[in-house]
């Protein structure tokens, strides 16, 4: 396996979260990043609770929430963090944040099945950023360890570390409880190295859970990848999922959600996201509700920056998408909102120095990818669709060419044929 | 709502570029020049040879081939693209400059100034007809260096600054090997440049900048912290060179010494760590820079012992670059098929085993056998003509000699014929004659500095005939 890479960004942000849960409209694509299509249950006019199912993936049996009570319309195009324009279902918000009757039992126990069946319900799906049902994960038979990934390792991004700093407790205490409920012998958190913040907020109360353990990764960039940091802490490799080997990886946030629905019985509608770059002038960590605009969360923290030349990324800087205006819906996997000046560079002929090759951490050949791209046999020997788009290529190129465009390009030709 | 530009890919760059890359390898140079004039320049001059343009040389060989490749260049794009580049295009996006400054480097000090201003457009055009910088197959400063080389090689001595022209004998340590025919014992190969400590730090004849060992290594270092080189194939390339040189002294019992020999003549370090690792011709996978250093030192070797180049380095690398398309496309077939890459390297290495011994079988650790000959000999009264042959600088039976006796001393010694390259020197130096004269105190009688070897020779060879009359 590659050398992961150090990258840091200079951007101080303090870990306390702040909260705009108050928007005065919800939007819920019926579409989601990886194209997966809802198809939505409610009428033009109707009066949505909190909590609600508005919207459902069929195949799975997957739904989606409002995150607000009052009355839907439907038909509004919005865009999404990866620059799709999507038909949404519109909810204007009454801020009465009514729930169903039937939602507000909590339970204080849960079998193996009803956990899943739980996780289902509340739509709780992976926050890191994969947008992955959890639900999917934690169906498995007798899993051997719970890795939790705390790494989060693409720099700006702040939110897992902002609730790992305010909520460490929680995390804890519903990792001990899946544990429990799911019979696992052991859990690990994968942390970063410098990340002191983070191994101080658990540590302070790690020692009631003798199951629970802290695994240091390096501070590198893609260790946050699942692949990664189940081999940097377990030593494993797997072929497709980690859930064939019995482990199951979680983000740090997605427990956080899975706390809060053993607390509250409440479906997934708020998360956490950073909100940065040096063309936003208050940079925070803001708890939101899912389906609300960026553009008025960034009204409420003062605005912007004057900036010479800048770029408006969902995502982080490495993995995210430029989009052409801030009015973007958050999303389940929309972690961060980056404003930065735009480094764009004029780039130079490949010189073919073979770094991208010794950064790419799926090991494939970007460079060879990139000059055979039209190809198509040349392509299907270099495997472009192990790419996990992390962007090293692009980044490392002394040429300062777009590596990355041309691998996503090669990918795509080879997934049509 | 606000409005933003949007730009696809990452939106976070490394700081290493492609420039910074290039001048990192063109500071790596500046010492290599300092050193050149300090060996080619002030050393001589300060020892009474030459003058003071003698120390200038070097640094005025760099800058005529740099301006030389920047202007030619500059007028391919003008005359014949039909645009006009900027001065900054030419630095820092096509990198004119670097093939220059590594021919200044790369070729024999006494090197006319058209050829170099000849072999430095020839250079640059390989490069632009390629089609420009990042899309050439071959080095373009090896074209030009080897285009000098090839047709700078009819006249001799020209390695060697006029110190060494004048106290060291023969030329380069490779071509003195080869001309002594792979004799291959400490006293023949290191003994007349001093010790290996001069061919560590440089103070052999050889091209101007690239003879020092110690600053190869140093830029090595550098270069790999700065992680500008692929620095598998240096390391591959000298490891094999390192292994040949060591089965060639098991098999032939040579001293240990000789695995330094190799690696520290023959402009071999500077040719691995500085040409060899160009970024544009060299191979990009990692497996595929292993195979192109085995293929170097095999390569290298195989032309020093087995063809009739003394110096390997250059020429290997061309090779290597030209082979390098090859392996390019293997790498791709190739990926992720691990056990037919195990099975390649084992191939190599089990080359490089068989190399070694073809190339040992080439090489004896004895000074020749006897070669005099004696073709007729003819008696005429008191007067007694001899025709002998003998070893020569180059090579077996390479001077013929008429000997003529009158009474018991030698009158008269003529050249019939002679492939020696030296044997001008001779002339000029009325050795013939001197030999005539000093017959009886042959021993004492000095060889010329500047052909030590053929004058030896000479000498040997008349002793022979002496002896052979005399029975």
């Amino acid at each position: 396996m590659n050398k992961p890479v150090k990258i840091s960004s200079n951007v101080v942000i303090d870990y306390t979260i702040c909260k705009y849960i108050k928007p005065e409209y919800i939007y819920i694509p019926l579409e989601n990043k990886n194209g997966i299509m809802y198809k939505h249950l409610v009428k033009e006019g109707d009066y949505v609770y909190k909590g609600q199912v508005v919207a459902i993936n069929e195949d799975i049996n997957f739904p989606i929430h409002s995150s607000v009570s009052g009355y839907a319309t439907i038909g509004s195009n919005k865009i999404m963090a990866n620059g799709k324009k999507i038909k949404c279902i519109v909810i204007e918000n009454d801020f009465k944040e009514k729930y169903e009757k039937s939602k507000l039992i909590v339970k204080e126990k849960y079998s193996k099945e009803e956990f899943v069946n739980a996780l289902r319900e509340n739509g709780i799906t992976g926050l890191g950023g994969s947008d992955f049902p959890t639900f999917l994960k934690y169906n498995i038979d007798k899993p051997k360890y719970l890795i939790i990934n705390a790494v989060e390792c693409e720099p700006f991004i702040s939110c897992d570390k902002a609730v790992i700093h305010n909520y460490s407790d929680c995390i804890l205490e519903a990792i001990d409880m899946i544990m429990e409920i799911m019979n696992i012998p052991k859990a690990i958190i994968g942390v970063k190295k410098s990340n002191l913040d983070s191994v101080r907020s658990f540590e302070k109360y790690i020692g009631t859970y003798p199951k629970i353990r802290i695994g240091f990764v390096k501070d590198a960039y893609p260790n946050g990848w699942e692949r990664n940091l189940v081999n940097d802490l377990l030593g494993v490799s797997y072929d497709k999922y980690p859930t064939e080997k019995g482990i199951i990886v979680s983000n740090v946030s997605t427990i956080y959600a899975i706390y809060e629905m053993f607390k509250y019985n409440r479906p997934l509608t708020e998360r956490v996201i950073t909100i940065t770059g040096p063309g936003i002038k208050n940079k925070r960590n803001v708890r939101v509700k899912i389906g609300a605009m960026v553009s008025e969360i960034i009204n409420n923290l003062d605005g912007y920056n004057k900036l010479k030349n800048p770029i408006f990324i969902a995502g982080g800087p490495m993995m995210g998408n430029s989009l052409p205006i801030d009015d973007v819906i958050i999303t389940k996997d929309l972690n961060a909102v980056l404003v930065i000046e735009d480094n764009f560079e004029k780039n130079l002929p490949c010189i073919r120095c073979g770094k991208c090759i010794e950064v790419c951490p799926a090991g494939i050949y970007p460079v060879f990818i990139m000059n055979s791209c039209s190809d198509i046999h040349k392509l299907n020997d270099l495997y472009p669709n192990k790419c996990i788009e992390c962007g090293l290529c692009s980044f490392i190129c002394p040429s300062k060419i777009e590596v990355r465009e041309f691998v996503r390009m090669a990918k795509a030709k080879v997934n049509d044929k | 709502m606000k409005k933003f530009k949007v730009r696809k890919g990452n939106f976070m760059k490394s700081k290493n570029s492609t420039s910074s890359m290039m001048y990192n390898l063109l500071v790596c140079l500046i010492p290599f020049i300092i050193f050149a004039t300090y060996k080619n320049g002030i050393y001589p001059v300060i020892n009474g040879y030459g003058n003071l343009y003698l120390v200038f040389k070097p640094l005025l060989y760099v800058m005529i081939a740099s301006f030389v490749c920047i202007v030619t260049e500059y007028l391919y794009y003008l005359v014949i693209k039909k645009e006009k580049k900027s001065i900054n295009y030419l630095f820092s996006e096509s990198f004119a400059i670097i093939p220059g400054v590594f021919i200044g480097l790369i070729i024999p000090i006494n090197t006319p100034i058209w050829l170099i201003i000849l072999g430095s457009a020839i250079a640059s055009l390989s490069k632009l007809l390629m089609g420009g910088f990042g899309k050439n197959t071959l080095n373009p400063a090896l074209v030009g260096s080897l285009f000098i080389i090839v047709i700078f090689s009819s006249l001799t001595g020209g390695y060697m600054n006029p110190l060494e022209a004048d106290t060291i004998s023969g030329a380069t340590p490779l071509s003195n090997m080869t001309a002594s025919s792979y004799v291959i014992t400490y006293d023949n190969l290191v003994r007349p440049y001093g010790s290996l400590l001069s061919f560590f730090f440089g103070n052999i004849p050889g091209a101007i900048g690239e003879t020092s060992s110690l600053l190869c290594l140093l830029s090595f270092i550098y270069l790999l912290l700065n992680k500008v080189i692929k620095w598998r194939i240096p390391v591959s390339y000298v490891s094999t060179v390192i292994i040949i040189s060591l089965i060639m002294c098991l098999t032939k019992d040579i001293g240990l010494w000789f695995i330094l020999f190799n690696v520290l003549s023959g402009g071999l370090l500077f040719g691995a760590v500085f040409m060899a690792t160009d970024p544009v011709t060299s191979p990009i996978s990692h497996f595929g820079q292993v195979i192109a250093g085995i293929l170097l030192g095999i390569l290298t070797m195989v032309i020093r012992y087995l063809t009739s180049f003394p110096e390997g380095v250059l020429i290997s690398i061309l090779i290597v670059n030209i082979i390098t398309i090859a392996i390019n496309y293997f790498s791709i077939k190739l990926f992720n098929k691990n056990y037919i890459k195990l099975i390649i390297l084992v191939v190599s290495v089990l080359a490089v085993i068989l190399s070694s011994f073809v190339i040992s079988s080439r090489v004896s650790n004895k000074e020749l056998d006897d070669t005099y000959k004696i073709i007729s000999k003819t008696k005429e009264g008191n007067v007694t003509t001899y025709q002998v042959s003998g070893r020569g600088y180059a090579g077996n039976n390479s001077i013929k000699l008429e000997i003529v006796f009158s009474g018991n001393n030698i009158t008269k010694i003529e050249v019939i014929s002679s492939s020696d390259t030296y044997m001008n020197m001779i002339y000029n130096n009325n050795y013939l004659e001197k030999i005539v004269s000093n017959q009886d105190d042959l021993d004492n009688l000095d060889t010329i500095s500047g052909c030590t070897y053929t004058s030896k020779y000479l000498k040997e060879i008349v002793e022979k005939t002496k002896e052979d009359y005399l029975k």
